[in-house]
């Protein structure tokens, strides 16, 4: 069980994580796997779903050891089905009379959160590395506290356009958006907070409102680029006088309207980077941190490209891009274990099967996440 | 001997170990450490060309990092592909796959969501074409489109007087037929998924002479006008059309919903047009039965639809190559194309 004393241990600290994946290789699995779901009329989609999960995690290394997903595709389906049966009838409820889309709306609410401590539940048991499966140990309280909110802005308002027409309390529902940083934050915190690896559980060192603040930046910076633009309209507006009919004077106005475009399309990477390198490095387990230092203009450049490739080839390019994304997750991320890794992960055990085992969420493989 | 990685299942620890397949046992030694599974109870699970080979022996776990020995062993192991392995591991399969894929997307998009949406919609109660109907009748009120008609009481019922030559013998659901003014919809007329039909008083005003009398042509083209209504009506197009965009929608959505919003909704927009050119054709034909009923010829329906033409003249000024890919895109075909089908059907 130990090392013998005689050979000097020289393990290295910091680990970072590979891929060996290829574009070509994936290519490949995914437009079997896309004619094979058209072909079943879905039905394929959960195998297909597993085998995609399963290339990306076994092509993931880390001190020498590989990632592995084994969810049961069947579980996947039957969760499918529940949401497209869900989905639907959101969708036509309230066609068919007012009782039934309440009932519905009533019913969404108080089931996705619980549908959403579900799927991350089985996506993390159901993740293994070194033998040992992953967790999730938040609990249904915590689920409600963070998600009925979100819920409630994505289900309630085609509710209440249905129940009254024209009110103004639906435009005060949309005002609930701007409490957008704070929920996302507290769903991340949720999710990081609650992680386990084999029975050890992670600490997560920062709350909602840190988690908000790339939001805040943001929010700052388009003040910014809101003077730029009303300088910029100002100006034109101010040439434009006098002048008949004139290109000229408004390219200040314009150039102020591209630059308010950009900021809304660079906006969400940017919030995205800086809140996954926050999120993952404030997580840690017991004698294993990790770093995670994805970089803005890279990150940015990477999804232009995937974005532009992926239109010009009418979506062809789309496992290529996929595979670019994780591989580019992946390489910025590092581990360290200041005693060792293999010390550290030694203090890991197999979860008992009471606290690793969801009956609704091994029966109903909820993913919400296509 | 393969190197391998094993991991126990109870702990993370990685041991490294020798794998050795004998007598239909797969063995694992280490120094102070031997174990054997015998092949029927060793799990492979689906090699990729880089990843390490994964072995399930029970709650046990190997790793096989990529290097040489893995042909090795995979044969020892008496590994075979699957169908779908096989698939995936060649390009010009893969690239077959491609081409079928399009194929597939292209018949399920062009006969197996009409199928489709015919089967739901014939199994739709009429109830639901009732409630459409309303619904639409009051959407159009509340947005201020549809006014009191502004014609005299004699026009209108001569107007009203022309349903019932239109009607077939039994109708599927009692038509009412409704003349409104309408700034928005201009000359006009349309039937609503429950038995009305809206005519337009500009629509009237375009069948008048010159004394802006209602004369017997001017019926007749109005009679043309309103059997290709009822034409839509009769076979229960607005209904088969909404039943085909929501399942078009939810079809795209599915397939394409991790791609963009835009890739998903243009299949559906695509399709719910594509509908209507075919329900076009098919009241047109209906409303050519109409007028040969009642004695009169399909040019009738024609010269309304030549004013109509005239009287929205926009789509006109559009270049010959614009118009004819506008064809395959608009709601209605092609208006000229419409004309020369009846025309031909009158000689």
């Amino acid at each position: 069980m130990h090392a013998p004393d005689d050979i000097p241990v020289q393990e290295q600290t910091s680990h970072g994580l590979s891929f060996s994946g290829s574009g070509a290789e994936y290519f490949r699995i995914w437009i079997v796997n896309l004619l094979l779901t058209v072909a079943t009329l879905g039905i394929y989609s959960a195998w297909a779903k597993t085998r995609r999960l399963q290339y990306f995690y076994r092509n993931t290394r880390l001190a020498g050891a590989s990632f592995d997903f084994r969810g049961d595709p069947k579980a996947i389906l039957r969760g499918r089905i529940l949401a497209v049966v869900l989905l639907a009838t959101y969708h036509y409820a309230f066609g068919f009379s007012l009782k039934v889309g309440v009932v519905t709306v009533a019913l969404l609410l108080a089931g996705l959160p619980f549908m959403m401590r579900s799927a991350l539940r089985f996506r993390l048991s159901n993740t293994v590395y070194r033998g040992l499966p992953f967790g999730f140990a938040g609990g249904i309280r915590e689920a409600y506290i963070v998600y009925v909110v979100p819920v409630a802005i994505f289900v309630l308002p085609g509710a209440l356009v249905a129940l009254m027409p024209g009110s103004p309390l639906v435009g005060v529902i949309f005002l609930l958006y701007l409490c957008w940083p704070l929920m996302h934050g507290a769903m991340k915190a949720y999710q990081h907070k609650h992680l386990m690896a084999g029975d050890q559980n992670a600490t997560f060192t920062l709350d909602t409102a840190d988690l908000a603040k790339p939001y805040v930046r943001a929010f700052l910076i388009g003040l910014g680029v809101m003077v730029v633009v009303g300088v910029a309209v100002g100006v034109s507006v101010y040439q434009a006088r006098g002048q008949k009919s004139s290109f000229v004077p408004f390219i200040p106005a314009i150039l102020g309207i591209v630059l308010a475009y950009l900021y809304m399309l660079l906006m969400g990477p940017y919030i995205l980077v800086r809140m996954n390198n926050l999120a993952w490095s404030a997580t840690s387990f017991p004698g294993v941190r990790i770093t995670c230092a994805m970089r803005v203009w890279p990150y940015l450049r990477l999804q232009t490209v995937n974005v532009v490739l992926t239109l010009l080839t009418l979506g062809l390019f789309r496992p290529f891009a996929v595979l670019r994304t994780w591989k580019y997750r992946v390489a910025h991320i590092t581990v360290d274990a200041p005693d060792g890794f293999e010390q550290a992960v030694l203090a890991a055990r197999r979860p008992p099967a009471a606290a690793a085992g969801d009956g609704f969420a091994d029966f109903l493989g909820v993913d919400l996440s296509w | 001997m393969i190197a391998a990685h094993f991991f126990d299942g109870h702990d993370a620890r990685l041991q490294p170990v020798g794998l050795d397949v004998r007598n239909d046992y797969l063995h694992v030694d280490a120094p102070g450490f031997a174990r054997s599974y015998p092949l029927a109870e060793v799990l492979l699970t689906e090699p990729f060309e880089r990843a390490p080979l994964v072995l399930r022996l029970g709650d046990a776990t190997c790793e096989v990092p990529y290097g040489p020995g893995r042909h090795a062993l995979l044969a020892a192991l008496g590994y075979r592909k699957s169908a779908v392995e096989r698939w995936q591991a060649r390009w010009p399969a893969a690239l077959a796959a491609l081409v079928l894929l399009l194929a597939l997307l292209g018949a399920g998009f062009i006969w197996g969501v009409p199928a489709a949406a015919g089967f739901i919609a014939a199994r739709l109660p009429a109830s639901v074409d009732t409630k459409l109907g309303q619904a639409a009748l009051a959407g159009l009120e509340a947005q201020g489109m549809l006014a009191p008609s502004r014609l005299s009481d004699d026009r209108i019922a001569d107007v009203e007087a022309l349903l019932p030559k239109a009607l077939p013998a039994h109708p599927r659901v009692p038509v009412r037929l409704l003349v409104r003014a309408s700034d928005t919809l201009g000359a006009n007329a349309l039937a609503l998924p429950d038995g009305t039909i809206i005519v337009t008083d500009a629509m009237v005003r375009l069948a008048f002479d010159k004394r802006n009398e209602l004369d017997d042509i001017g019926q007749a083209e109005l009679l043309g006008v309103i059997g290709h209504e009822v034409g839509h009506i009769e076979r229960r197009h607005a209904t088969r059309a909404m039943t085909g965009s929501s399942l078009t929608a939810a079809v795209s959505a599915t397939l394409f919903g991790d791609f963009s919003a835009v890739a998903a909704g243009l299949p559906a927009v695509l399709t719910q047009m594509q509908y209507s050119r075919a329900m076009e054709l098919e009241a047109d034909d209906y409303a050519i039965g109409v007028l040969r009923r009642n004695g009169l010829e399909p040019d009738a329906l024609a010269d309304a639809l030549a004013a109509l033409e005239h009287a929205h003249p926009g789509e006109d000024k559009l270049p010959r190559w614009m118009k004819q890919t506008m064809t395959y895109l608009s709601t209605h075909p092609d208006t000229d194309e419409r004309i020369a089908r009846l025309r031909k059907t009158s000689r």
